[in-house]
């Protein structure tokens, strides 16, 4: 009996140690191999919230890049450099969106000599506690969904670290200026506590109030709150024209039900990028109709890039709609493809390379780096929602870390 | 005067929530002496089956129904294979860590959620049909705010009856009061205490239920919500059978709603912890205790 337990139980640690190496960290086809017959493989560290809450951002970010990989791949590997021909290959790590394991991802990420460059990270956060330790150690690292300033103001020693969406000054001023130019000068703000709902809705505000706004209330919430009547009932007191919001689809979803309950009926705006989303519209059901918002997609865009992306993306996974975080990983995956044509040797260069790249059209837009390794050419295309679906009506270009400027929709 | 009467509504509805949410807790405090930690992402996990039901039926009584019976499910199956096993035989018991196995039970709830909606939030609908009704100004309460006012005052006034009528609410009773004394006499207290596991689950089901049909909106993290919310109301009330929880709740649902409207909403949390340090401090017992006189 004895015997029969101390082998169950040799069994059940077999089995959890097999399972713990498999959860850190795993790689995706083609597989690496040194054999002699294989072809040459690069393998990129994929990082995201493969597990937890934020999954369904991980799972987006994995299908992102295993679309841009498939597709070099299927077209001979990368193109010119020292790596001419080779196969780009992944090795995921899974950060469960929590700082302190995506900061000890990074520790064994910059250690490893097979990976040239990161791209990943779901939200603010955890990039936030990452990439400084890549920006140690030269380690090439592209944010492929958070998009915090921050991100970069961290991690600035030897600048390779880059943001691939357009960072929250960019969110925050496209949406606050189509407010502007409607003509309200009394919007109240209402945001989701953290880097992600301070930055938006900081920039957000500095950019109404110097337009000539005067936000005449700013209210908070925390993730796990439901119940946002008494900040606003404090909004509606304040006497608002319109409402500006940052928080997630299903917290801007209950803005819009309690205020409609509270009797607070003014335009609703959404710099954060939330409300181009099934989730929101279903959530929100009527009260998202007229919901001005941004998103770095447009779904009508019509250009050669922009429609195979869409195709692809549609073909690979069933899904109409390219989400942000595929999107950013499928750009960031091609950046570096392009810095290893450019002639990167692996990762000891691969950051200046980088900073050199010029991609006309990703799908989303052009595509560079500043001097920063923040997105010159990342585009915001801002919307409104009418008869349930978006309606995009304008288009903003990050031009610098703080900068914007009005283009076409490319129709 | 609008900002004045919505925070009232909203202190109200709160508080009734947060009573029904310590309802559970208190109960199974007051019987076992264990702090149930798994009650919030029990009720969570009863409260997506609600929602699974209603998607496969279309039937609210049946969704309502299958809440309260996972809800208890879980509390009874909890109490029985793990928690009654555990106080038996481990010395973690006896060190005052009797809450571990349920912090144990609620990490396995809740990632069993996460992989259920891996999202981490749908959509819940209302459970009353109707359309919201005026109270004042312009603020219209959802039909699933009568509804809450409804059951937060018909399941006190039940468990009450129960408590004190009922044949297994006064075993119940016994059990909490003494232990010891209810084995000798031939009550089955793992039994009873399963039922009191039970009862709080179910309670449990129907307050997640009527959470998420009042927000529009079933989330994973509102387990450890519950829990916490259900802990202070529990506690702030005095650690009773059916007055401490609702008086702690309704309490609760009041100083959360004041301090967001006229001091900051970032500092709610704040102000409920203050209050129950204080509250634990000055009154040991909780709002509700009477004195009591022992000799000795």
């Amino acid at each position: 009996m004895r015997r029969n337990l101390l082998t169950l139980a040799c069994c059940m640690l077999a089995f959890v140690a097999v399972a713990c190496s498999k959860s850190s960290s795993s790689a995706t086809s083609p597989t690496p191999s040194s054999g002699s017959s294989a072809p040459k493989t690069v393998t990129v560290a994929l990082g995201g919230p493969f597990s937890g809450s934020e999954k369904g951002t991980g799972d987006q970010i994995r299908a992102g890049a295993k679309l841009a990989a498939d597709q070099l791949n299927a077209a001979g590997g990368v193109t010119a450099g020292p790596d001419k021909g080779a196969q780009v290959a992944f090795k995921e790590f899974d950060d469960a969106d929590d700082p302190a394991k995506a900061a000890a991802n990074m520790r064994t990420i910059v250690d490893d000599s097979s990976l040239v460059a990161f791209v990943g990270s779901g939200l603010s956060d955890a990039s936030i506690a990452a990439a400084p330790i890549a920006s140690q150690a030269g380690f090439a690292y592209l944010s492929a969904y958070a998009s915090s300033e921050k991100i970069l103001t961290a991690a600035a020693a030897a600048k390779s670290v880059f943001v691939v969406p357009p960072t929250f000054p960019a969110y925050g001023y496209s949406v606050s200026d189509e407010l502007l130019k409607a003509g309200y000068k009394k919007p109240a703000i209402i945001h989701l506590t953290g880097t992600y709902g301070e930055g938006v809705s900081g920039f957000s505000a500095q950019r109404l109030q110097a337009g000539g706004a005067t936000v005449v209330d700013n209210e908070s919430f925390g993730f796990t709150d439901t119940d946002l009547r008494t900040q606003l009932a404090k909004i509606k007191a304040a006497g608002p024209d319109s409402l500006v919001m940052v928080g997630l689809a299903d917290s801007d979803a209950l803005i819009l039900k309690q205020a409609d309950q509270l009797g607070l009926k003014v335009p609703a705006f959404d710099p954060g990028g939330i409300t181009n989303s099934d989730t929101f519209l279903k959530d929100a059901g009527p009260l998202a109709e007229g919901v001005v918002g941004n998103s770095p997609t447009d779904a009508q865009r019509n250009t050669p890039a922009a429609k195979a992306l869409r195709e692809a993306y549609t073909k690979q996974t069933g899904e109409s709609v390219v989400p942000d975080p595929a999107v950013f990983a499928y750009e960031g995956v091609q950046a570096v493809a392009a810095a290893l044509a450019d002639g990167a040797a692996g990762a000891k260069d691969m950051a200046d390379h980088l900073h050199k790249i010029s991609i006309a059209d990703t799908g989303v837009g052009p595509l560079s780096f500043g001097p920063d390794g923040s997105r010159i050419g990342g585009r915001l295309y801002v919307f409104k929602v009418q008869g349930g679906k978006p309606v995009f009506t304008a288009g903003y270009e990050q031009t610098g870390p703080t900068a914007v400027k009005g283009v076409s929709l490319d129709r | 005067m609008e900002l004045f009467l919505t925070v009232c509504v909203t202190a109200l509805s709160l508080g009734l929530l947060y009573a029904l949410f310590g309802l559970g807790m208190g109960v199974v405090l007051r019987a076992s002496g264990h702090l149930n930690l798994a009650h919030g992402d029990s009720l969570m996990l009863a409260t997506y089956v609600a929602l699974g039901t209603l998607h496969l039926s279309a039937n609210r009584p049946l969704g309502i129904l299958a809440a309260v019976v996972v809800g208890a499910a879980i509390g009874t199956f909890a109490h029985l294979l793990i928690y009654a096993p555990v106080a038996g035989r481990s010395r973690t018991v006896a060190a005052g860590l009797s809450f571990l196995p349920s912090l144990g039970v609620a990490l396995i709830v809740r990632n069993l959620a996460v992989r259920v909606d891996p999202k981490g939030s749908q959509p819940f609908p209302a459970m009353v049909p109707g359309r919201p009704v005026r109270l004042f100004f312009d603020y219209r309460l959802p039909p699933a705010g009568w509804w809450l006012l409804a059951v937060a005052v018909l399941v006190p006034v039940a468990m009450v009856g129960w408590l004190r009528r009922g044949r297994s609410g006064r075993r119940v009773r016994a059990v909490a009061d003494d232990p010891v004394l209810a084995r000798a006499t031939g009550l089955p207290v793992n039994r009873t205490l399963a039922l009191s596991y039970a009862v709080a689950g179910a309670v449990g089901g129907l307050a997640g239920v009527l959470f998420s049909s009042f927000f529009g909106l079933v989330f994973v993290a509102m387990g450890w919500q519950a829990t916490l919310k259900g802990f202070v109301a529990a506690l702030l009330g005095g650690v009773g059978w059916v007055r401490g929880a609702l008086i702690g709740g309704l309490v609760l649902g009041a100083v959360e709603s004041a301090t967001g409207a006229y001091v900051s909403s970032s500092l709610k949390d704040v102000a409920t912890f203050a209050l129950l340090i204080a509250a634990l401090l000055l009154l040991p017992r909780g709002l509700t205790a009477r004195a009591v006189t022992r000799t000795v």
